[in-house]
């Protein structure tokens, strides 16, 4: 997935040559230490829609992010209308035995959040655990088509 | 989208469908065929008829699921709504357009759905049958009480209130948040009929030890685990014992929509709309902070300082949401009109946890501000109507504002409050665009 929003983001933080800063445990410290790779720019500029027919939405969520389909990929009707890739049939079998597809991809994420959506279901909601090769087919397939770092 | 079972191929052989091997319970994981397909059948359906011993599991049409079948169901309970936006379909949710939520009280077919299950049998049926409210645990007499007592034995009031999804207004946070993306539609303000929670809970005689309740309904779990609850929120006992806390049983003078909660459900004020149980069938008065399902974790709750956007936030630092912020919607003219007059009329509705002081409408993205007329409430936390006749200056394209104001003196920011991990509390201004002519 390209995404005008990220690849702007990435060649203005190389630009100005910073370096990602290490992750720390503490939250408190991180949200205090603002992560360029990770913190969006508040003044971020809405990209890649201008003059579009969202000019008459001016509540469209910013950035292109949530609700706003994913372009130039193929889809497929027969499994919930997903981006074709790899993982799409194991992504659609696995989510769709509980919910709809609809649940995920409405979903603009963090890579983290994913990850911890994945043990949530199955610490929380009854999922059954599917097993590392099947976690990392999936949680990959999601993070490549509904994520908000790429 | 249709789901109807009966719309599914129902030739193939019982075992076999489209040349793909199905397992059934009796033939345990065992599958013919290696591969790709065969992991997709053994973490999808086949093991959900293994793992649950589902009864004929191996009948079920590729890709439609046990869980399916009730979906169609489901989406049978929503169909009399009236052009809503459908965010999901298993489970049902479901918001509306700015410009349909124009009536001052909000009509059942306009009206947001949020479910976190699915819509239980006996609401699918419009059934209550032998239904019963009990009320126990930190009280002196526990109560179990049919309908008919619960609408007899109480004073029965009618009042006009807000129901807000805490997560209204999600989509507009970056990075996202997990959960249905509502824009601004995950709200309303229908009649609701019923009795005061507070006179049901005394009846019971609400012990010291009182601290919280914990509201349960019978909706199935999404994964078809009958032992597993959807969600069961509550609120502090001071809130429960407010008079405005409700348990009802009826929007807009009839029966409550299977959808909304048949028979029974509470609605509480001010606070975010989990905390009003749908199907409701148990009010657990407990001596601690209620922990039952969507409670913790990072469910409708909130960072307990300010964190940068995309912060994984520890879940020990997470704090319940409790009152909704001041908000107001632009309910005419519609966005997106065009060939308005340039002395245009705009009306909406605002509202808070409390009262609203006042309403500013702007042209100009914020730059002047007017002040709209804003009528009273009808009864405390129903929304209040404001009206503004705006004069555009000249011909062109304009974006009308509006900005509420509440008693404690917050006002709607222009932009999303403060990020948190699951995008809640959201209550920017609404922001529609005309032309005028």
């Amino acid at each position: 997935m390209k995404r005008s929003y990220s690849s702007f983001i990435l060649t203005c933080v190389f630009a100005i040559g910073v370096a990602a800063l290490a992750r720390s445990d503490n939250a408190l410290a991180e949200s205090a230490t603002l992560n360029p790779m990770k913190t969006p720019n508040p003044m971020m500029p809405n990209p890649g829609m201008p003059m579009s027919p969202m000019s008459v939405a001016p509540m469209q969520p910013l950035g292109g992010l949530a609700g706003q389909p994913e372009t130039g990929v193929a889809r497929d009707p027969e499994h919930g209308n997903l981006p074709i890739s790899a993982g799409m049939e194991e992504t659609y079998y696995s989510c769709t035995a509980c919910h709809s597809a609809q649940t995920f991809a409405q979903m603009r994420l963090t890579d983290e959040r994913w990850e911890y959506l994945w043990d949530w279901m199955i610490k929380e909601q009854g999922m059954a655990d599917y097993g590392e090769e099947a976690r990392t087919v999936i949680l990959g397939y999601l993070k490549e088509h509904f994520s908000s770092e790429r | 989208m249709d789901y109807r079972n009966e719309d599914q191929p129902s030739g193939a052989a019982p075992n076999e469908i489209d040349g793909l091997s199905i397992v059934s319970e009796e033939d345990g994981a065992q599958v013919e065929d290696a591969g790709r397909r065969t992991f997709l059948k053994a973490t999808g359906i086949a093991a959900l008829g293994s793992a649950l011993a589902v009864p004929f599991a191996r009948f079920f049409p590729e890709g439609l699921s046990p869980v399916g079948i009730a979906q169609a169901q489901d989406m049978d309970a929503y169909a009399f709504k009236d052009q809503l936006t459908l965010l999901n379909d298993r489970p049902v949710n479901a918001e509306t357009a700015a410009h349909l939520l124009d009536d001052k009280i909000t009509p059942a077919n306009r009206l947001f759905i949020r479910n976190n299950g699915m819509v239980p049998d006996h609401a699918l049926a419009m059934d209550a049958t032998g239904w019963t409210l009990t009320v126990d645990g930190e009280v002196d007499n526990p109560l179990e009480l049919t309908l008919d007592q619960l609408k007899s034995d109480f004073e029965v009031v009618t009042r006009q209130l807000v129901l807000e999804c805490g997560g209204n207004g999600r989509a507009f946070f970056v990075p996202g948040a997990s959960g249905n993306q509502w824009t601004t539609g995950a709200v309303g303000c229908p009649e609701w009929t019923g009795v005061r929670m507070r006179d049901v809970l005394n009846a019971a005689g609400v012990k010291p030890t009182a601290v919280y309740t914990g509201h349960y309904g019978n909706d199935p779990h999404l994964s078809g685990d009958p032992d597993k609850v959807s969600i069961s929120r509550g609120i502090p006992i001071e809130k429960a014992l407010e008079e405005d806390s409700l348990i009802v049983w009826a929007m807009n003078g009839e029966d409550l929509p299977a959808i909304h909660g048949f028979p029974l459900r509470t609605i509480v004020p001010g606070y975010p709309g989990s905390t009003a149980q749908k199907w409701l069938n148990r009010i657990w008065v407990r001596d601690v902070v209620h922990d039952g399902p969507k409670m913790g974790g990072y469910s409708y709750r909130m960072p307990a300082y300010p964190v940068a956007p995309g912060t994984e936030v520890p879940e020990e630092d997470m704090v319940i949401m409790t009152t909704m912020p001041v908000k107001s919607l632009i309910t005419s003219p519609a966005t997106g009109t065009n060939s308005v007059g340039r002395s245009l009329d705009v009306r909406g509705h605002a509202w808070a946890d409390g009262d609203v002081t006042s309403v500013h409408v702007s042209h100009d993205f914020g730059q002047t501000w007017q002040e709209a007329n804003l009528e009273k409430p009808r009864n405390k936390y129903c929304w209040q109507h404001f009206n503004a006749t705006i004069e555009l200056p000249q011909a062109g394209y304009y974006e009308i504002w509006a900005r509420a104001t509440d008693t404690n003196g917050y006002t709607q920011p222009v932009t999303t409050p403060g990020w948190n991990p699951r995008g809640y509390g959201n209550n920017m201004v609404h922001r529609i665009a005309v032309i005028a002519s």
